[in-house]
């Protein structure tokens, strides 16, 4: 604002002030509002990315292991690379997961941590801001944070978390003020040593320059021994490509060669005639060096020698090339013309039209060589004729190829199947070279070269080097390719097999009779002879044979075995006699499997007649060696077996330790080791379900074992003691059971012996009784004295007598039972007939009773005697003769019910006959009544003598 | 360091006291720059000196007049008034419990009393004139954690006890004439701060007590405003509450919880000549020193960088530098971003708290000082606590260099 010019216009004056107020807003704002903006910020981040984040660092930080899954990490580390917003929300999730006590967890969160920290300025921002908190949750050195369990895996927590420090602190001290801080707390007020720490990464770090020195060093040996070894093998490998290159060219030319550029092909049919003479006398020094020189040049020749039997055009083309080109390149040129007359030819056609040309050069060989001039010569003349003859009108056609407007050439494509060089006499030399070279560099060279390069794009050669090389293996594999295509190979190989073949002796046809039977047949065909006729008739050779074999055979007594040697599904158990109609009366019980299996003879018995018993003719050696492997309680396993023990494998060689002293024991029982933990931490997993699945086999309910949410994870919760193992192992559900139950049995067992079928005499005396009877029971007199009962005979029984003197009784007769005669004596009754009864007799005498019948019942006689009632048939029951004497009544009748004859003596009764009754003779006697029939009754003979 | 005072003189002396005994002076007035890191120490009292407290160092304090002297006492209940220039005592009292705190008025200019606040429930007062602690106020019941002189009126004092509340004495008229003559006015005082509540000569003319406003646990740090028209005082309820002076009433202010566990003096500071004053007062469970706004309460920032818990904050009113000393065995420096080079970064800072740079250290010397004694007696506590003081001398120095420094980023924005 100070800058402000006041000699400004106005309004620029007022914008400049107005920018300034709204910058001084905007800073406002800034402080103001920080809070605001950054939640605004934190909306910003991907649901979905941050919830894969999250993902991520559970399946990191619950993996369980010493070292993190780099490429997990790297994903993680792609995430949160997006923006600081997510380095931001890694940060927090980090810090979450890192208040989880559980030791791996934190060692892994730690790991990330650190990888995170060398990556992102944000992140070591953030952390440094709480790095308190994270010293403090991974290194234990405060006192009141306790490092979570398992132990092993915190104290290398520490150290890493330690080491980690001090490397940050190394690489990130001076930028970092807090950072420093932080490290001189640990190092001065925790007295963390540093300087072992700093030993080791100095240590570590030497080491690691060792190894890459070493393998710099390693590099270059190889470096140079490559480069050695191109040089000294580049030349002869050059050399071989470039004969084996010139070889095959003059076998097959390749297309490109047949190209004649058309001002050439043009200019040509001028210069024919002038051309003659020069070319001719070209030809004469082909010629007359052609007997001298190699095969190529041969062939050159020969393909010029039987150019006349072609076409006549292309002899004309042929003379101008000629004195153009050199003699070798004639018949190449020749070709080219060949292929450009017949523009779309391939190479079949002309590999067909080259060995269709050697052919006639076989013929015309001699000739030529004899008067190569003349021929030349005549053919040229010939050629030139034709031309002039056709130049004029088919100008056109000679300028595309065609010879005239009536020319056809027919291809066969198919007729030749594949392009193939022919060996003949002529070029058998080249042949033989081209297939030694490539046998050369296929077996040699090219993998040779293939080594190099690897080992130089390995090592990091150089550059001009590799380039060369691969020059050379392109070169090399279509050399390669080239002679797999022209069957240089297959020839090669054709020659082998006829060489295999004729290894091969011819076998004339025998027709089934052979004259020299096999030894072993020989047996076979003489016990067959012998069984067959009786009489065995060897030859002198066998005789012998015979006799040194029988010399060594043991002697078998003869058995059904030996007499079906040969036919062993011919034998058949002997068949048991049966004496079905020896008696009526006294014959065996017919086994059922005997019937079945009688008449075809079990397996069982034939085995029993095949099978021999030998006795042992050596003597017993008795076992002088233990097992010897160590036991988990430290000492020696005491087995003695000869061969196998059947816990510790094969009985092998063993120290004072148990330990196998052998070097090949010792390697299969640790690959045995190995192939178990393997298999153990595979199916891991599978362990706890399995454990489940038997639980719910067993069918205890007992409910399935909890899957863990980290498998991955120690399981810290289980503290597997020695005394936790045998806990469960003794207090086991099963084995408690079956120990009661073994206990049980010899009770019950010692008892069954005392009072077996003395049921009248059970419960003579005063017991104290919670439940008996539960099931249905025949009982005659049970409970003669006093007892004191809280429920008894819950289900459906037959009874005669019970109760017969004082109970006192809480519950009886749940169910439904068939009773003669209850509670003879004094009671004291709380609840009783709860369901439907039969009874006859109930109540004989004085009992106390609060509540009766319940439930339907089928009464004939109650209460005879004097009682004390409180509440008695609360619901429909059908009864004869209730109350026939004395009773002291509060609440009778509550419900419907059908009665006959009721209150016959003097009773006292509050309450009677609350609802619905159909009653016929009621209270024949004196009563003291209080409230009788509140309801609808139909009373028929009611109240006689009832006085209120 | 544990607990510190400072008196408003001085720039550039700052004093610290440690768990272990020692009293360091260092020379905080070098040269502001990026490169300053750690600052020299200009005089120890160290295990070679044989004056030096036995135990921790509980509180040092510069005499507010002249850095020649200052007074330093601990838990081996002795206060000691050392020349600075020997570095020798050149008095000592004896006290029956462990000194908690003492502290001398910044202004006095008609006494020289220093107040001692001890575990016994008086707070003695001792005359450096005479040489005696010549007399007691009583009021407390227990032992009294902090006291404290007003910064404006040199006859208020302010006691924070062990249990619930804490009071404020005014004992104006010892002075008037009869203190300089005799004992007898002195117990007079003594007895008036007890007996009356009435206009009358020295008195506790305010007690703040028990009550819904009040704190419910043990007081252990005041601390005036710049102004004295307010006091602030924490408590172990980990409570910050403000008070008027002149009312005795409480503000009312919600500073929020800040959690305080110290069973002991804790000395926090209040800014001065910012446009809203903060109260930078340590918190336990963060480890940080929480900066306040006085007026609303509103936690503005904290400042972390301790690894331990932080004992004590000095506020260095020119400079608008904060030290900070912690169980850690570092001082920090805290200063503020200027607002030329910084305020733009810190507009684009997400959080507030980087406001604060932490620059310094405290010097090497007394750190490997600590670690040799810590390693030969082994009745020191492992944890280092100390008292700094900001001594005061060389009043007015190079204040316009460092006024620049003074445009701090939580007095806000408007000040240009």
């Amino acid at each position: 604002m100070t800058s402000i010019n006041y000699e400004e216009p106005l309004e620029e004056l007022m914008v400049a002030l107005i920018g300034e107020i709204l910058n001084w807003y905007t800073v406002l704002f800034d402080v103001l509002f920080k809070p605001i903006v950054l939640v605004a910020m934190s909306e910003e981040l991907d649901e979905t990315v941050c919830k894969q984040m999250k993902g991520l660092v559970e399946l990191l930080s619950t993996s369980g292991k010493p070292i993190l899954n780099q490429e997990v990490m790297k994903k993680f580390k792609k995430l949160c690379r997006t923006s600081d917003a997510y380095v931001n929300h890694a940060f927090e999730l980090l810090m979450q997961q890192l208040h989880i006590k559980h030791a791996e967890v934190r060692l892994s969160v730690c790991q990330m941590v650190d990888e995170l920290f060398h990556r992102s300025h944000v992140f070591r921002e953030l952390i440094i801001e709480d790095l308190q908190t994270f010293i403090d949750l991974t290194t234990g050195l405060n006192k009141l944070v306790c490092l979570p369990a398992p132990k092993a895996v915190a104290m290398k927590m520490k150290e890493l978390a330690i080491k980690t420090v001090y490397l940050w602190h190394d690489k990130y001290g001076p930028a970092y003020k807090k950072l420093a801080l932080g490290y001189e707390f640990l190092k001065t007020c925790k007295q963390v040593e540093f300087e072992g720490v700093a030993a080791d990464v100095a240590l570590e770090r030497r080491k690691q320059e060792e190894t890459e020195r070493k393998l710099e060093v390693a590099r270059q040996d190889r470096l140079a021994k490559v480069t050695n070894q191109m040089s000294d093998l580049q030349e002869d490998i050059e050399l071989c490509v470039t004969e084996v290159e010139n070889g095959l060219e003059l076998l097959m030319p390749t297309p490109d060669q047949f190209f004649i550029p058309v001002a050439m092909e043009t200019s040509s049919e001028q210069e024919v005639t002038s051309s003659i003479t020069s070319s001719s006398n070209n030809q004469k020094v082909i010629s007359s060096e052609s007997n001298s020189l190699e095969n190529s040049f041969k062939l050159s020749s020969q393909t010029l020698s039987n150019a006349p039997s072609n076409e006549d055009s292309q002899k004309s083309k042929l003379c101008d090339q000629k004195s153009d080109c050199d003699g070798e390149n004639v018949g190449e040129d020749f070709l080219q013309s060949l292929c450009k007359c017949g523009s779309k030819i391939d190479h079949i056609e002309e590999f067909s039209v080259i060995s269709q040309g050697r052919d006639i050069s076989k013929k015309t060989c001699k000739h030529c060589q004899d008067e190569p001039i003349k021929t030349v010569g005549n053919s040229e003349y010939e050629k030139e004729s034709d031309n002039e003859d056709t130049a004029d009108s088919d100008g056109f056609s000679q300028q595309h190829g065609l010879f005239n407007h009536n020319f056809s050439l027919t291809i066969n494509v198919g007729g030749v199947s594949e392009p193939r060089v022919e060996e003949t006499e002529d070029n058998k030399d080249i042949i033989e070279d081209v297939r030694g070279k490539y046998r050369l560099i296929k077996n040699r060279f090219l993998p040779k070269v293939k080594k190099w390069v690897e080992t130089l794009t390995e090592n990091k050669g150089d550059k001009v080097h590799i380039d060369q090389l691969l020059d050379l293996r392109v070169r090399l594999e279509t050399v390669v390719k080239k002679c797999v295509e022209l069957e240089i190979k297959a020839a090669r190989r054709a020659v082998e097999e006829e060489d295999s073949d004729s290894e091969f002796e011819d076998v004339p046809d025998k027709d089934g009779y052979e004259e020299d039977i096999p030894e072993h047949k020989e047996q076979g065909c003489v016990i067959e002879e012998g069984e067959s006729t009786g009489h065995v008739d060897a030859s002198v050779g066998t005789k012998d044979k015979k006799k040194s074999l029988l010399e060594k055979a043991p002697v078998v007594a003869f058995g059904v075995d030996i007499e079906h040697w040969e036919s062993p599904d011919k034998i058949k158990p002997a068949a048991k006699v049966r004496y079905d109609d020896a008696s009526r009366f006294w014959v065996a019980e017919r086994d059922p499997d005997d019937l079945e299996t009688g008449e075809q003879g079990g397996s069982e018995e034939v085995a029993s007649l095949t099978r021999r018993t030998f006795t042992y003719t050596g003597e017993f050696e008795p076992v002088k060696w233990k097992c010897r492997a160590p036991l988990s309680n430290g000492k020696l396993c005491e087995r003695m077996d000869r061969v196998k023990c059947p816990f510790h494998g094969p009985v092998i060689g063993r120290d004072n330790e148990g330990q196998p002293t052998e070097a090949e024991d010792i390697d299969r029982l640790n690959r045995e080791r190995i192939h178990r933990e393997i298999e153990e931490a595979s199916t891991s997993n599978g362990d706890n379900s399995e454990g489940g699945a038997r639980g719910k086999g067993k069918g205890k309910g007992k409910g399935k074992a909890k899957k863990r949410k980290y498998p991955n994870l120690t399981d810290i919760q289980d503290t597997e003691t020695s005394r936790s193992r045998l806990e469960a192992k003794i207090f086991n559900r099963t084995t408690l059971r079956k120990v009661n139950n073994a206990l049980d049995a010899a009770s019950m067992k010692k008892l069954a012996e005392k009072f077996s079928n003395q049921f009248n005499y059970i419960f003579t005396d005063q017991h104290k009784i919670t439940s008996v009877f539960t099931d249905q029971h025949k009982i005659t007199t049970v409970f003669t004295d006093q007892h004191k009962i809280t429920s008894v005979l819950t289900d459906q029984h037959k009874i005669t007598t019970v109760f017969t003197d004082q109970h006192k009784i809480t519950s009886v007769l749940t169910d439904q039972h068939k009773i003669t005669t209850v509670f003879t004596e004094q009671h004291k009754i709380t609840t009783v007939f709860t369901d439907q009864h039969k009874i006859t007799a109930v109540f004989t005498d004085q009992h106390k009773i609060t509540t009766v019948f319940t439930d339907q019942h089928k009464i004939t006689t109650v209460f005879t005697d004097q009682h004390k009632i409180t509440s008695v048939l609360t619901d429909q029951h059908k009864i004869t003769t209730v109350f026939t004497e004395q009773h002291k009544i509060t609440t009778v009748f509550t419900d419907q019910h059908k009665i006959t004859t009721v209150f016959i003596d003097q009773h006292k009764i509050t309450t009677v006959f609350t609802d619905q009754h159909k009653i016929t003779t009621v209270f024949t006697d004196q009563h003291k009544i209080t409230t009788v029939f509140t309801d609808q009754h139909r009373s028929l003979q009611s109240s006689q003598t009832s006085t209120r | 360091m544990d607990s510190g005072a400072f008196s408003d003189s001085t720039v550039s002396i700052l004093l610290a006291g440690g768990g272990d005994g020692f009293v360091v002076i260092y020379d905080v007035c070098c040269p502001p720059g990026p490169e300053r890191h750690t600052f020299p120490s200009v005089g120890t009292v160290a295990l070679n000196n044989r004056h030096r407290h036995k135990f921790s160092v509980e509180t040092v304090l510069w005499y507010p007049l002249d850095t020649g002297m200052f007074t330093s006492s601990g838990a081996d209940c002795m206060l000691k008034v050392w020349d600075t220039n020997r570095l020798k005592p050149a008095d000592e009292y004896q006290f029956s419990g462990i000194v908690n705190c003492h502290h001398m008025s910044p202004i006095a200019t008609r006494h020289c009393l220093v107040a001692v606040a001890t575990n016994s429930s008086t707070v003695k007062l001792v005359d450096l004139k005479s040489g005696s602690s010549s007399h007691s106020l009583k009021g407390h019941d227990t032992s009294v954690f902090v006291v404290k002189f007003s910064p404006y009126n040199e006859f208020i004092l302010a006691s924070g006890r062990h249990f619930k509340a804490f009071m404020i004495t005014d004992y104006n008229s010892v002075v008037t004439g009869r203190y300089y003559y005799g004992t007898s006015g002195m117990r007079r005082a003594a007895s008036y701060s007890l007996t009356s509540t009435m206009g009358g000569n020295p008195r506790t003319y305010l007690k703040i007590t028990v009550s819904a406003l009040s704190h419910n646990n043990a007081v252990n740090g005041l601390q005036f405003s710049s102004d004295g028209i307010h006091i602030v005082s924490c408590s172990t309820d980990n409570a910050v509450r403000l008070w008027n002076t002149s009312t005795g009433k409480n503000v009312g202010v919600d500073y929020g919880a800040i959690s305080n566990r110290a069973k002991k003096c804790v000395q926090f500071a209040v800014s001065d000549g910012c446009s809203q004053d903060l109260v930078f007062i340590p918190n336990d469970t963060r480890r940080s020193v929480d900066a306040l706004n006085m007026v609303t309460g509103k936690r503005e920032y904290s400042l972390t960088g301790h690894y331990s818990y932080v004992n004590c904050c000095l506020y260095h009113p020119d400079l608008n530098e904060l030290y900070s000393g912690a169980n850690d065995r570092n001082i920090l420096v805290w200063t503020p971003k200027t607002f030329s080079s910084q305020y733009r970064n810190v507009r684009k800072r997400r959080r507030e708290r980087v406001e604060f740079k932490c620059t310094e250290k405290q010097p090497k010397r007394s750190t490997e000082k600590h670690d040799s004694k810590i390693t030969v007696s082994s009745t020191a506590k492992s944890s280092i606590s100390n008292g700094i003081s900001a001594g005061l001398s060389g009043i007015e120095t190079t204040g316009g260099a460092n006024t620049a420094l003074t445009a701090d980023s939580w007095s806000s924005d408007e000040d240009t």
